[in-house]
């Protein structure tokens, strides 16, 4: 009963051969960091004596100029980076799915307050905003993911209340309401149901804006601080022009998987909104 | 003498209307003072063209909006005042069947789970007997058991509307309202559904309140049929008599506006009402006077009383006057 439920959506989605392509490749990168600890061959924190190595057979990607293994900081950066991509967009999609249902679904002064303090918050330059954040509270990966999970969520917010006012007028919903159905099976069994799939959609490319967005707080110093890994901070070392045209391997890997990652995320959420459609049988 | 199953006496409900000329904008009255009575088992239609009021007394009827004056009634019991809570305890017994069944469903879930979860909200049925249920409903609609998994998008116009009936009929409704639900179907599958829903009336004793815009389909399904005009209803009675001798200039219009297959009734003479209803008009002579080709002086003062003439309640009586006038002059 549950597989036969899901196997259009993963028989739409497999159309999609980029998007399987990508997901394989993200399952990879996944893997590879969540099992950083075991493959790994060095320490990412401890320097192992070669400074400034360029890659050889002992160390695939490199040292750098303080003889830390660049492979093994990559793998344990892909955790960090990952890790506040995920929290970060959970955060802002729950915020953003609650606050707009309630704007959507209740309107009036709900909607107005709500809708308001959206466009305040939208209207303020997001770089800026979260530079400030950043540097009022202690720079860390908690408070990147905190900063970028509350600055995230207007988007979503208007997205959902958008669908909620679509969703309302169908008579599907004005049909529970005339078979007496409560509020909270209107809302949680019909109309969230119906949302789900833009918001996953739009969740994606959250989640890869996030792992931009902390690469460029990470690589301005704002963000995830050394000398814990983040894929941002490993950046941070192309600074230096020297390092730029002299020494790529310590920042090309680390550039090559944010733009991976960010490619993969978004091919794999295009493909998950078609996937998500019945209507495309 | 039976008691109405629905009641509506004098109900008018007004809208604000932000106005140009005034601030603090304009009440327009979208239904005005209109009293109707549903027998049980009965089919009663109401029609109007588009504008007239339709929707708002559907709303009324469907406790959706409150009327600002007059009551509306549930076989005897008030239930135009009552709390919302008592109301969606009420609502059961109302059902509705829309005119689009492509937004009737939810595109996400089978028509298993859609038949499913009112019923067991409300505690029709166990979820140990609910699926038989389903498929009982599923046959009295006419499509089979075996569709019970699909989603509303596999199903045709047809089969799609068949699933909203059947959706209303879960509930065990004493009546249902169907607004216009035919027009949105193809000819052919306008008569099964309108065959279906008889039928089910007649097996279920249901009692119908038949909304709709074109008067075949309301002359077919009705007992009784009120013409509504700038939300009045002009002309009141049995359907057959407001068929064969309309009373009122509008009723003929409708009756002359529907295209009629035979071709020796081409070059009949027929009552064509000039303009568009304009419903935020208001004036307190007969709603229909600027469109009206019968119209004459006195018209102005009069036309809002409904009047007992020839075993129907109407507003004007100008169309069996002229008919009595051809008769005589013969």
């Amino acid at each position: 009963m549950k597989s036969s439920k899901y196997r259009p959506i993963i028989r739409r989605f497999c159309r999609h051969k980029m998007a399987v392509f990508c997901l394989a490749l993200l399952t990879v990168l996944i893997l590879m960091a969540l099992l950083a600890p075991v493959i790994s061959p060095y320490s990412p924190q401890k320097p192992t004596g070669q400074f400034n190595q360029p890659p050889s057979a002992q160390h695939i990607l490199g040292t750098d100029r303080i003889g830390r293994d660049m492979f093994s900081r990559i793998l344990y950066a892909m955790r960090v980076s990952l890790l506040v991509g995920f929290l970060a967009t959970a955060i802002s999609t729950v915020i953003g799915v609650l606050l707009g249902l309630v704007s959507g679904y209740f309107g009036g002064a709900a909607d107005k307050i709500i809708m308001g303090f959206t466009d305040m918050v939208m209207s303020f330059p997001y770089i800026l905003l979260v530079l400030v954040a950043a540097a009022i509270f202690r720079p860390g990966m908690w408070s990147i993911i905190l900063i970028l999970g509350f600055v995230d969520w207007p988007g979503v917010a208007r997205l959902v209340r958008g669908n909620v006012l679509s969703l309302k007028q169908t008579n599907f919903i004005k049909g529970d309401v005339t078979a007496g159905m409560p509020r909270r099976y209107i809302l949680f069994s019909e109309i969230l149901p119906n949302t789900i799939a833009p918001v996953l959609v739009y969740a994606t490319s959250v989640f890869a804006i996030s792992i931009l967005d902390e690469a460029a707080l990470s690589f301005l110093g704002m963000g995830v601080q050394p000398p814990t890994p983040s894929l941002g901070n490993l950046l941070n070392g192309a600074e230096s022009l020297s390092v730029l045209t002299g020494k790529p391997w310590l920042w090309l890997p680390a550039g090559a998987v944010i733009v991976l990652l960010a490619v993969c995320i978004n091919f794999v959420g295009d493909a998950l909104r078609d996937a998500f459609d019945p209507r495309n049988s | 003498m039976t008691e109405p199953v629905l009641e509506m006496r004098g109900v008018t409900k007004r809208f604000r209307v932000s106005g140009e000329n005034s601030l603090f904008g304009k009440n327009f009255a979208a239904v005005r003072d209109v009293s109707i009575q549903v027998m049980p088992g009965e089919t009663f239609g109401i029609v109007g063209e588009s504008g007239c009021g339709k929707t708002t007394l559907v709303r009324l009827l469907m406790c959706i909006d409150r009327p600002t004056e007059g009551e509306i009634r549930f076989q005897g019991r008030r239930i135009d005042n009552i709390k919302e809570a008592n109301r969606r305890a009420l609502r059961p017994w109302f059902q509705m069947v829309f005119q689009d069944s492509g937004s009737s469903l939810n595109p996400r879930k089978r028509i298993a789970d859609i038949l499913r979860e009112p019923m067991l909200y409300h505690g029709i049925c166990d979820a140990a007997s609910v699926d038989a249920r389903v498929d009982k409903l599923l046959v009295q609609v006419g499509l089979t058991p075996a569709m019970r998994d699909r989603y509303p998008h596999e199903f045709s116009g047809g089969q799609r509307q068949r699933i909203c009936i059947a959706r209303a009929l879960s509930l065990n409704p004493d009546v249902v309202i169907l607004d216009e639900p035919v027009s949105a179907l193809d000819v052919s599958v306008q008569a099964q559904i309108l065959n279906l829903l008889r039928d089910l009336q007649e097996r279920l004793g249901l009692t119908y309140v038949f909304i709709g815009h074109g008067l075949g389909a309301v002359h077919y399904m009705s007992h009784r049929i009120a013409v509504m005009y700038m939300g009045r209803v002009v002309e009141m009675g049995p359907s057959d008599t407001l068929f064969d001798r309309p009373a009122h200039p509008y009723t003929k219009a409708l009756l002359d506006a529907a295209p009629v297959a035979d071709v020796s009734l081409r070059g009949r003479q027929r009552v064509q009402m000039a303009g568009e209803l304009d419903a935020q008009a208001a004036r307190d002579g007969c709603p229909l006077l600027p469109r009206c080709p019968y119209a004459r002086k006195g018209c102005e003062t009069q036309g809002l009383e409904l009047l007992e003439v020839d075993g129907r309640l109407t507003a004007c009586g100008r169309m069996l006057e002229l008919n009595d006038g051809l008769r005589e002059e013969r």
